[in-house]
């Protein structure tokens, strides 16, 4: 009874005549509580000024000659100077070739599987397989970078490691996988596919459950094989996912996982691995050019940006699906 | 003897659902093998005499089982630490990430709150525009965390995508409900939120501290950049300095107190790698096949809501 008559009173307080601003303030942060909202979210948004919005007011020293012993506003400005140093270097069409091309080969090799491994798992009529195979593919996925190149490191060492032996076996001469440079992009890409595959494609098998039962009911009246189901219902079903995980990829070509590939690089393995992120680690934080490396990592963010803008128009044109 | 259209297209229905039955139970078999069997050779290399580790003689089972391996490993210093470190950043960085993602996706939820569009903006940006590592660097140089164990509860401890998982949550329709039900009742949004939201949203708390903290534990990258001192290393960086390296690391040398052939400790080293990859990843995997349904459930509701 009395939720009743709340009702009515909560409907009376919405403001049919005009209330100045300062009077609407006041209603919606002190009657209805919202302080309460913006106390709630306070210690995150503090958290995101600091750690995230303070680097960006910090990008500045990529246009100045800065030191760390010093305010930020007392080093010099020297406009694109950096930049320019950067453009010009040896090093920038070998980072901007290795990045581009462990990217895509790890983008366009990388994403058929979870998506197949999806389709596969939802054709499988046997629920406890599905469900065991879930659980053992998607295991990878909770060990750590670092502990998956000491497993590479392990297997692939060429005087000691298993797959060394079984080349042997069959007459080939050991392979030093972790230390030649051709082998590098390999070894990436491949061990990536084992270690996100089953993860992957939880997204994706999620979207096929999904799919309304009566299709394929209606497909096999028809009479429609199971690939054209696959083809005609499965496929189509999971399309905005893979628009809206390719997109988000494109948006990070650039940013080709830095971590790994620092952990997977031997000074013979250079040529093909040192990529955009390791080369602004080094810079920066090895060799302490903290201006140089910023700039360097702002033409990357930048690069990121215009691509990301780009692919999702294309995509907006294309598919009708984006990501904004 | 003539069959009729439609009964040849169920024959031919059902042999095509026995071949696919076949086919995919096969591809589904060989996956499983493939994830499986590098993960099962590293815990019975860590058991066998290296020896035949080294030698390629290892294949199926484990030969001439030994713990010398382990029994070294629990006697090197720096791992062990590292393995508490890494229990306190898991634990106390996984509580204060999830609280504070928990507490900041409840307004963002909420359709009639003001803040809702700037907030989420504000904090969408930083998802595709990133100030950098060196900025990123001197702010925490000049808050004065590097080098403190602080540094890596904090330095990016909120992840945007997590919030935006968390409050796709408080959104779904059940809960909306009942928030309408609370406001009738004149509940105010700390009452509601600590009263009646947190007791139903079990799921997402326990997914998020899960998440955090399965980061936390696995990530080395951030201890590179900010910790010098051995004092507050993570495991990781232990591990790292273990294993990511082709050749035996200076660290191995220093544990073998009684010097001993050159052999015997390439020998032990090789052994304890592989122990120390199962001691590292052991406690993750265990978590993992606990709380499965929970991860699952926190990678779909990200992907629902795109």
């Amino acid at each position: 009874m009395h939720s009743k008559e709340s009702v009515t009173m909560t409907k009376g307080v919405k403001p049919k005549e005009k209330k100045t601003l300062a009077q609407r303030i006041k209603h919606k942060f002190i009657t209805r509580g919202e302080w309460q909202l913006y106390l709630l979210i306070l210690p995150v948004v503090i958290y995101f000024i600091i750690f995230h919005y303070a680097p960006m007011y910090g990008i500045q020293i990529a246009f100045r000659n800065y030191s760390i012993t010093k305010p930020i506003m007392d080093a010099k400005w020297v406009g694109l100077t950096y930049f320019e140093r950067f453009l010009k270097s040896p090093m920038f069409p070998q980072l901007f070739k290795n990045t581009v091309i462990l990217s895509f080969y790890d983008l366009f090799i990388g994403f058929p599987f979870p998506v197949l491994f999806a389709v596969v798992l939802n054709q499988t009529q046997s629920k406890r397989l599905v469900k065991f195979t879930q659980t053992v593919t998607f295991a990878p996925y909770f060990i750590s970078m670092v502990v998956l190149v000491g497993m590479l490191h392990l297997f692939l060492s060429p005087n000691s490691g298993i797959v060394n032996k079984l080349l042997e076996a069959i007459g080939i001469e050991p392979i030093y996988f972790m230390g030649e440079a051709k082998w590098f992009r390999h070894v990436y890409v491949l061990s990536h596919i084992w270690q996100r595959t089953g993860y992957q494609a939880i997204i994706y098998f999620a979207a096929l459950t999904s799919v309304d039962p009566g299709l394929y009911e209606a497909a096999t009246i028809d009479g429609a094989t199971r690939l054209e189901k696959i083809w005609y219902i499965d496929l189509p079903s999971i399309t905005p996912t893979l628009v809206t995980m390719l997109l988000l990829s494109v948006g990070r070509v650039l940013n080709v996982d830095t971590q790994r590939t620092l952990l997977m690089q031997a000074p013979t393995n250079l040529p093909t691995s040192e990529i955009f992120g390791t080369y602004v680690y080094k810079v920066g934080l090895v060799s302490a050019q903290f201006s140089y490396s910023t700039a360097i990592d702002l033409f990357k963010t930048v690069i990121n940006l215009t691509l990301l803008i780009i692919t999702n128009q294309i995509s907006k044109k294309l598919t009708e699906e984006s990501l904004w | 003897m003539k069959k009729t259209s439609a009964e040849s297209k169920k024959i031919k229905s059902s042999r095509e659902d026995l071949v696919f039955e076949i086919v995919t139970k096969a591809l589904l078999i060989v996956a499983c093998l493939i994830v499986l069997y590098p993960l099962y050779f590293i815990v019975i290399a860590s058991i066998s005499n290296p020896d035949y580790v080294i030698a390629g003689k290892l294949s199926l089972y484990p030969i001439d089982v030994t713990f010398s391996g382990y029994r070294r490993i629990f006697k090197f210093k720096n791992l062990m630490n590292g393995y508490k470190n890494s229990f306190f950043y898991a634990i106390f960085g996984g509580s204060l990430s999830a609280a504070l993602t928990l507490f900041a996706a409840y307004p963002l939820s909420k359709k009639d709150f003001s803040g809702r569009k700037p907030f989420t903006v504000f904090l969408l940006i930083t998802m595709f525009f990133q100030g950098g590592m060196i900025p990123l660097y001197i702010v925490v140089n000049r808050l004065g965390l590097r080098n403190t164990p602080y540094v890596l509860l904090i330095v990016n401890g909120i992840q945007v995508w997590n919030l935006l998982v968390t409050s796709s949550y408080f959104k779904s329709n059940h809960i909306e409900s009942l928030s309408e039900a609370a406001e009738i009742d004149g509940c105010s949004h700390f009452g509601y939120f600590f009263k009646i939201l947190l007791p139903i949203s079990k799921p997402i708390i326990i997914t998020m501290l899960l998440f955090y903290a399965v980061w936390q534990w696995n990530d080395f990258f951030r201890a590179m950049i900010y910790l010098d001192k051995p004092d507050y290393q993570p495991l990781q960086i232990v591990l790292k300095d273990l294993l990511a390296t082709a050749q035996v690391s200076s660290a191995i040398y220093d544990l073998m107190e009684d010097q001993e052939a050159l052999t015997e400790m390439l020998r032990a080293a090789e052994q304890m790698k592989y122990g120390v990859i199962v001691m590292a990843t052991l406690p993750m995997m265990v978590v993992y096949l606990i709380m499965q349904e929970y991860f699952v459930q926190g990678i779909t509701m990200g992907s629902v809501k795109g």
